[in-house]
């Protein structure tokens, strides 16, 4: 189930929050409300992925089962065991679904074999499920938090349905607390439901315009110099608003119903370096690979060559999670190097240059490494991004381009705008006292948001989720 | 419930109540308020609940299915829908909304990529159709009816003309092509429609009878009106926009008689059905909508037989041609295989046979049995 359909928004929705506000909390414990949530989640994984969801709970129960065993053998040898076990099977499922066609396909083209390809669909959400439980189970080895014993409650955590199938990746111990206690208040409410709104407008009114867009630029036979920008260009708005509208939308949810997740984006594409981009983007993705894999592997505090191995590892680690693809791990790789690259001397010559150049820069590397990211294949990679410096194009130009530049000046001025803190300053800006024009303002805003993403929805146009297919 | 203490300011409380209010009325309406059994505004049966069963839980089909149903059944549907056209047309200023089209001199249209593969399978179908006719010494035409963006003041993507009549030249060139594009033009087609308005293309039919060297007719025929109409981009744009004027030709001693697909005989009809005129697609009111095969017989017109492979455009134009044809049969291949012609016509050496179709049918080849 996606949140931009009315069968989410009006339907599962209304149902799961009556049902969640109507169960009772005796003595403020939320365990029946955990129950209430559990059962909702479940329904809505199984609305899109009815087979799969004895995958997950199979998951999940392993990951408790391991964690009890984690914490029992705790100081012992065996407690090391039970964690490499447990992340074994967590990420035993990832692997077969996500990449056995990868590996098949690499192998007989090395080998001049044929196996056949496995013909399963990949569970929704599995790449997100996966890491959040690994990272419950390699914290709890480390003893950043307590062991759950409660195998409701862990599977309600790893089910929780607003980030269930596309992020944020919330990590157990951040919301540990909260699944044994947590508040609710008419003004966490309106938080939540102001962030949810402001996602679903930025998914139903400006993603999926700019998907249409990239779809447009790519089934044109017209060769231009502007149609590669304007593909790249909507590419990257598209990813950003759907993307982060994922996120707002989670993180709304989670604060209606009493839970405080992280951030995901911070308006990335004004970051002033690919370090600062990656501090922007994808932050709970970027910090868990910190977290668990770059800083077990020995981080900076290595020599040189380590250091050069380990950020290459995590970054091509990062792509390859993003899509069991030769072109997702060019990427990664792709901001491997860049970092490299900043790190060791660019990093000096940026800060002296003056800022709009050091924004210039991200976004160019940042549109190249989108071209890599969305190309079915290298060569396709490095014929968009030739045509982005005319290269192999019959013109600079051409009519259809034209006209979809004129066509979608006003949603990539806004998509634009929308990816700066501008109109967030812009609100900040207005008083937040009871007289404020934000008190009756807010309310309207959001009810036309509410209003067109309805319309939009009605009129099922265009829809797909990017992340999805992570 | 716990609550956190402290007092909740107003605007908390309104946009609490927005999200709660807009949310719990639409979940309470959209459970009373009764599914639509028609959806009139975009010609189409609504989805229809799904069947609920253990087998189509586990398949997904009920969840599939009803994500169409809650879309289409969802209260003020058209309202939302023209609340759309008008964020896409008039906020967001966009030429288009899906290849949908407002436009002043044209109206309402759709254009869709031009597909050099599908026109020329197009083109091999009627290339196949053609050759049944080798040995009798047919005079072979074909045409093609541009899609009307092509005459938008405003530049539209989607049909290239010069494209596609190189490829149909590639297909067909042993046969005559006649070039009706530059016959035609913004005010020969419906504003809310797709198709061309039958009282103003008399020019194009004397341009086709003329490269047929057949006599002209359009001085026997006068245009008569048959009321106002709404066509189908009208309801698919859900746009508040006046309405256009069906008009039809009024060609004296035509007879039509339609080939019945539950008889499989001939059956008398009529030219101009006025009953279907208040139907669901108004167009329908010319040679009874969509027909696998027709004769039309004009017993004052000079003795010679017309075979016409054609599209819905062709339903409006075959009149205007029989008014030079002792017989013509109106053949479309979308509802007839080309292999049983044969059983249901005597095809007579020396006639003359045009292909006629618009560029939506050239552009979707898996539609014509040829």
């Amino acid at each position: 189930m996606v949140f931009s359909n009315p069968s989410f928004l009006y339907y599962f929705l209304p149902i799961t929050l009556i049902l969640y506000f109507i169960t009772p909390m005796p003595n403020d414990s939320p365990r029946y409300r955990n129950l209430t949530l559990f059962v909702m989640s479940i329904i809505f994984y199984a609305w899109g992925e009815p087979s799969y969801v004895f995958l997950m709970a199979a998951q999940c129960v392993s990951a408790w089962f391991f964690g009890l065993l984690i914490e029992r053998f705790r100081g012992r040898k065996a407690s090391k065991a039970m964690m490499i076990v447990s992340a074994c099977v967590s990420l035993s499922g990832l692997l077969f679904f996500k990449y056995t066609n990868f590996f098949i396909t690499n192998i007989n083209s090395l080998f001049s074999t044929e196996i056949p390809l496995i013909s399963l669909l990949m569970p929704i959400g599995i790449s997100f499920y996966t890491f959040q439980i690994l990272s419950y189970t390699f914290d709890l080895y480390r003893g950043d938090t307590d062991v759950q014993r409660n195998p409701l409650y862990f599977s309600m955590y790893v089910t929780l349905f607003p980030q269930l199938i596309a992020g944020p990746i919330v990590r157990y111990v951040d919301v540990a607390r909260e699944i044994k206690k947590r508040e609710h208040s008419v003004a966490r409410f309106a938080k939540g439901a102001r962030r949810f709104i402001i996602g679903l407008g930025k998914k139903m009114l400006l993603a999926n315009l700019f998907g249409e867009l990239v779809a447009i630029c790519k089934d044109s036979s017209e060769r231009s110099v502007l149609f590669a920008w304007l593909y790249i260009i909507a590419f990257a708005l598209q990813i950003y608003f759907d993307f982060s509208a994922y996120s707002d939308m989670a993180i709304g949810l989670g604060s209606i119903l009493g839970f405080n997740f992280r951030e995901n984006f911070d308006y990335p594409y004004i970051a002033d370096s690919i370090t600062d981009f990656w501090r922007r983007w994808h932050m709970s993705l970027s910090s868990w690979f910190r977290d668990y894999v770059y800083i077990p592997l020995g981080g900076n505090r290595v020599k040189a060559l380590r250091f050069v191995l380990n950020i290459m590892v995590v970054w091509m680690l990062t792509g390859f999670w993003h899509g069991a693809d030769w072109n997702f791990i060019l990427w990664g790789g792709f901001f491997g190097v860049m970092l490299l690259i900043e790190k060791s001397f660019l990093s000096k010559a940026l800060e002296k240059s003056i800022k709009p150049l050091r924004h210039i820069y991200v976004i160019v590397v940042v549109l190249i490494s989108w071209v890599f990211f969305d190309a079915e294949g290298f060569g396709q990679s490095f014929t968009t991004i030739g045509r982005m410096f005319g290269a192999g194009v019959d013109s600079i130009a051409g009519k259809d381009a034209l006209y979809y530049l004129w066509s979608y000046a006003i949603p990539l001025l806004l998509g634009i705008i929308g990816s700066t803190p501008l109109l967030k300053r812009f609100a900040n800006s207005l008083s937040d006292n009871e007289r404020s024009i934000l008190t009756v303002l807010e309310p309207i805003v959001l009810l036309l948001i509410l209003a067109a993403s309805t319309a939009k929805m009605v009129n099922g146009s265009f829809n797909p989720f990017i992340y999805f297919r992570f | 419930m716990a609550m956190e203490n402290h007092k909740p300011k107003i605007r908390e409380v309104l946009t609490s109540a927005v999200f709660i209010i807009v949310l719990g009325a639409f979940f309470i309406l959209n459970i009373v308020v009764p599914a639509p059994t028609v959806l009139e505004a975009e010609r189409r049966i609504p989805a229809k609940f799904p069947e609920l069963s253990a087998s189509t839980i586990f398949s997904g089909s009920f969840m599939s299915k009803f994500e169409d149903y809650a879309a289409d059944r969802f209260v003020f549907r058209d309202g939302f829908r023209a609340m759309h056209s008008f964020m896409v047309f008039d906020l967001y200023m966009q030429g288009d909304m899906s290849g949908l089209y407002r436009s002043k001199n044209v109206g309402l249209g759709e254009f869709k990529r031009t597909n050099a593969t599908a026109f020329r399978q197009s083109a091999q179908k009627v290339s196949n159709a053609a050759g049944i006719f080798d040995g009798l010494d047919m005079n072979i035409y074909y045409s093609l009816i541009p899609d009307k963006s092509i005459y938008a003041e405003n530049y539209l993507p989607g049909f290239e003309l010069d494209m596609v009549e190189t490829i149909l030249s590639d297909v067909l060139g042993d046969y005559s092509y006649i070039r009706i594009a530059d016959m035609l033009n913004a005010s020969d087609y419906y504003k809310t429609d797709l198709h061309w308005n039958q009282g103003k293309i008399a020019e194009v039919a004397d341009g086709i009878l003329s490269s047929m060297d057949a006599p002209l007719a359009s001085g026997s025929y006068s245009s008569k009106e048959a009321g106002e109409f709404s066509g189908v981009y009208a309801g698919q744009l859900a746009l508040p926009v006046a309405a256009d004027v069906m008009s039809y030709a009024d060609v004296p001693g035509l007879t039509v008689t339609y080939l019945s697909d539950k008889t499989l005989e001939f059956e008398a009809g009529l030219v101009y059905d006025f009953e279907r005129f208040d139907g669901i697609d108004p167009y329908d009111m010319f040679l009874g909508g969509p027909q696998p095969l027709i004769v039309i017989e004009n017993e004052s017109a000079p003795e010679r037989e017309l075979y016409l492979f054609r599209d819905s455009f062709g339903s409006s134009l075959a009149p205007l041609l029989a008014a030079s044809y002792s017989k013509v049969y109106v053949i479309d291949l979308r509802y007839i295989n080309l292999m049983l012609l044969e059983m249901f016509i005597d095809f007579v050496p020396g006639s003359d046979i045009l292909f006629i179709y618009s560029s939506q049918i050239f552009n979707n080849p898996s539609i014509l049995q040829a």
